[in-house]
């Protein structure tokens, strides 16, 4: 997966210095949580941290040193190709998110149906509409039947769960 | 308790016993491992919350089962169609694929199950044989050592498994740092925990889990609308039961080449981070470069099928050695069954061996009623397995996604790790495409409050010294085999170079 040069493509840096920047960030708001507190506290941060840091900052300098010769550019497409498959690759994450929202509102089990019917007819371009319905409800029946009825999860509660409940 | 013919009896037949679970884990490890780019890291992960819910022995047997079967489950779409289930299968199509190309695909067949079953029923006796030694091992290794080796697993990640070795490393360290979120051992003071209270106990293992492995894979498997092209369908579909008796004898005959290939699987498998890919490809090599007939490698020869099978299976209980005895999962497989002892409360590591001897040795006696069983039930079911790499994206995608976030919310009932999941996912999801090594960063994650630990030990026995890391002369010996294991491949890279340059001047 991890894409970098091929033939004569200049590498793309963009998207490999992420990680090394969030883990930076990371570990600079770490060092910065334990600056008064107790030893203990400090001697991960301060080992971990500072290798990782020189980590990090080697990778700066291996990509300075890329970008100055001319064989790399700051660019993202190792990050975000292919870029014909990208809206749906974003509309699936977004899906993703709503999903985590909307268990709160609309309740485990009406979510899940959603959220894998949507993510179905979504990836598959709107194909096969009722193959994509029922896969989606015989999988949130079955995380109803198992997760809510049989193990007894607290997942939140929604018309669905409520029913069950009042029937049981 | 005795370790004794009689203990090894029992313990054969209390797993015989288990075959309920056994034999429907192998049939599910075989599916799964035929889909390419899911691993049976990834089943394990997806079916975490019942494994949680399971008793820890069935738990057990269930992932072992499965990551075996799996393992052989890799070589069907090898064979059949040239794409390897996982990357230890990569090397089985070298020969594998051009004897479905001479007609003879079911044979490749017959021979890859046949050499995957024996290596993995003699690697796990070896094993089983070694861990009463083994086992002594963790008690020469104290708070210094611990560290050391523990370090040494993510530098030897870095180096064998990951592209790029600072990557690798900076993957490894990332992981060790997120590992330290959540309050310090001895005072309980929050540390990175940005706010959320739910982190005070440190990173839930089971959501950096699924979203670093099954939610990151899931975003990026969506790139194919099928996982085969239509070229590899139909080749798939037209796939015939032909010469499997014979692919069974033929590798039968060859008995001693799956001796030692496997035992190259095994010693790979003991080392973290060299996993079955590379056993796999270091067995193909070794096997040409023995051979009397090398030039037939890569054209269909069962030697170069029966290597790297033979091979990957040695790897399944090499794997578990370090995790058992250390305490040190030595691959993604390995850490996944860690988190799930860790959260039945099982505590790995040489002790294991004499508080609960039924279940350090019970696994890998479990591996050998598994390898047993599947000798007896994968032949008949091997072509048919092989049709669920049709299986389209579409709906295995927010599969994936849906059943692991149901996972993340099981073991706490936190919606919070449903999130952290997710946010696993789009890290893991980063990481992959930029060449960054998600085992790296999760073997951190479990690794970070573990040597953390251990450091504290090391450094309130010495009054705060640092260089009491430098005191023990095991450790000392594992530092020096560290800075080896980092100083070598560039240094070898570097050769390599030189040689290539100086070939190309005589050229010229």
């Amino acid at each position: 997966m991890a894409s970098t040069r091929d033939g004569g493509e200049k590498r793309q840096l963009g998207g490999e210095l992420i990680i090394p920047v969030v883990a930076l960030g990371f570990t600079l708001y770490y060092i910065g949580t334990v600056l008064d507190s107790p030893w203990s506290a400090k001697v991960n941060a301060y080992m971990v941290g500072s290798v990782l840091i020189v980590l990090v900052l080697a990778f700066f300098v291996v990509a300075a040193r890329e970008l100055l010769r001319g064989r790399a550019t700051l660019g993202l497409s190792n990050l975000l190709e292919p870029y014909d498959i990208l809206p749906k690759r974003i509309g699936f994450m977004l899906l993703t998110v709503g999903y985590l929202v909307g268990i709160e509102w609309l309740g485990f089990t009406l979510t899940t149906f959603v959220f894998m019917a949507a993510s179905m007819l979504l990836l598959g371009g709107g194909r096969r509409p009722l193959l994509c319905l029922a896969a989606a409800l015989v999988m949130a029946a079955v995380a109803l039947g198992v997760f809510v009825i049989l193990f007894e999860k607290r997942f939140p509660k929604g018309p669905i769960e409520q029913l069950v409940q009042a029937l049981s | 308790m005795e370790i004794n013919a009689a203990f090894f009896a029992d313990l054969f037949l209390h797993s015989l016993s288990l075959w309920w679970v056994i034999v429907p884990s192998i049939f599910l490890g075989l599916v799964v491992g035929a889909i390419p780019g899911f691993s049976a890291a990834n089943t394990i992960i997806v079916l975490l919350p019942f494994t949680l819910i399971m008793e820890v022995e069935v738990g057990l047997v269930f992932m072992v089962a499965l990551y075996c079967a799996s393992r052989m489950g890799a070589g069907i779409p090898a064979i059949l169609v040239n794409i390897p289930g996982t990357a230890g299968a990569a090397a089985t199509p070298l020969d594998g694929y051009p004897m479905v190309k001479k007609g003879q695909g079911q044979q490749a067949l017959a021979m890859s199950f046949t050499a995957s079953t024996l290596g993995g029923i003699l690697t796990t006796v070896i094993a089983l044989a070694a861990m009463p030694l083994l086992a002594r091992v963790g008690f020469y290794m104290h708070s210094v050592e611990m560290v050391v080796v523990m370090l040494f697993g993510i530098s030897l990640i870095a180096t064998i498994a990951a592209k790029d070795t600072l990557k690798g490393l900076i993957a490894g360290f990332l992981g060790l740092m997120i590992g330290s979120i959540g309050t310090d051992h001895v005072y309980a003071t929050p540390r990175g925990t940005m706010g959320f209270l739910e982190l005070y106990d440190g990173i839930p293992l089971i959501p950096a889990l699924v979203g670093l492995f099954a939610i990151s894979e899931a975003f990026l498997v969506i790139e194919g609308e099928s996982i085969l092209s239509r070229h590899s369908r139909e080749r798939l579909q037209s796939s015939s039961w032909a010469q499997t008796l014979q692919g069974f004898a033929i590798t039968l005959k060859k008995w001693w080449h799956v001796t030692w290939t496997s035992l190259i699987g095994l010693v790979i498998g003991v080392t973290p981070g060299a996993g079955a890919a590379i056993a796999a490809f270091v067995a193909y090599q070794q096997s040409r470069t023995l051979s009397k007939t090398p030039e037939l490698y890569g054209t269909g020869h069962p030697e170069g099928l029966i290597a790297p099978e033979a091979a990957n299976n040695g790897v399944t209980a090499g794997t578990l050695i370090p995790l058992l005895v250390l305490g040190i999962p030595g691959g993604a497989t390995a850490a996944i069954m860690l988190v799930v002892m860790q959260y039945q409360g099982v505590n790995v590591g040489p002790r294991l061996f004499s508080a609960q001897p039924e279940l350090g040795y019970g696994i890998f006696m479990a591996m050998f009623v598994t390898y047993l069983l599947m000798a007896f039930t994968i032949l008949p079911m091997s072509r048919y397995m092989s049709r669920v790499t049709l299986v389209s994206t579409t709906y295995m995608s927010p599969l994936i996604v849906g059943f692991t976030l149901i996972g993340s919310f099981v073991p706490r009932e936190y919606m919070f790790d449903m999130f952290l999941a997710f946010a696993f996912g789009i890290l893991g999801y980063i990481a992959r495409k930029t060449g960054y090594h998600v085992a790296a960063i999760l073997i951190g994650v479990i690794l970070g409050p573990l040597m953390e630990g251990y450091m504290l030990v090391a450094l309130q026995k010495s009054d705060g010294d640092p260089f009491t890391l430098f005191s023990s002369p095991l450790g000392n010996v594992l530092w020096l085999a560290l800075v080896a294991s980092l100083l070598l491949p560039v240094f070898l890279k570097h050769r390599q170079r030189r040689q290539a340059a100086a070939f190309s001047e005589g050229e010229g």
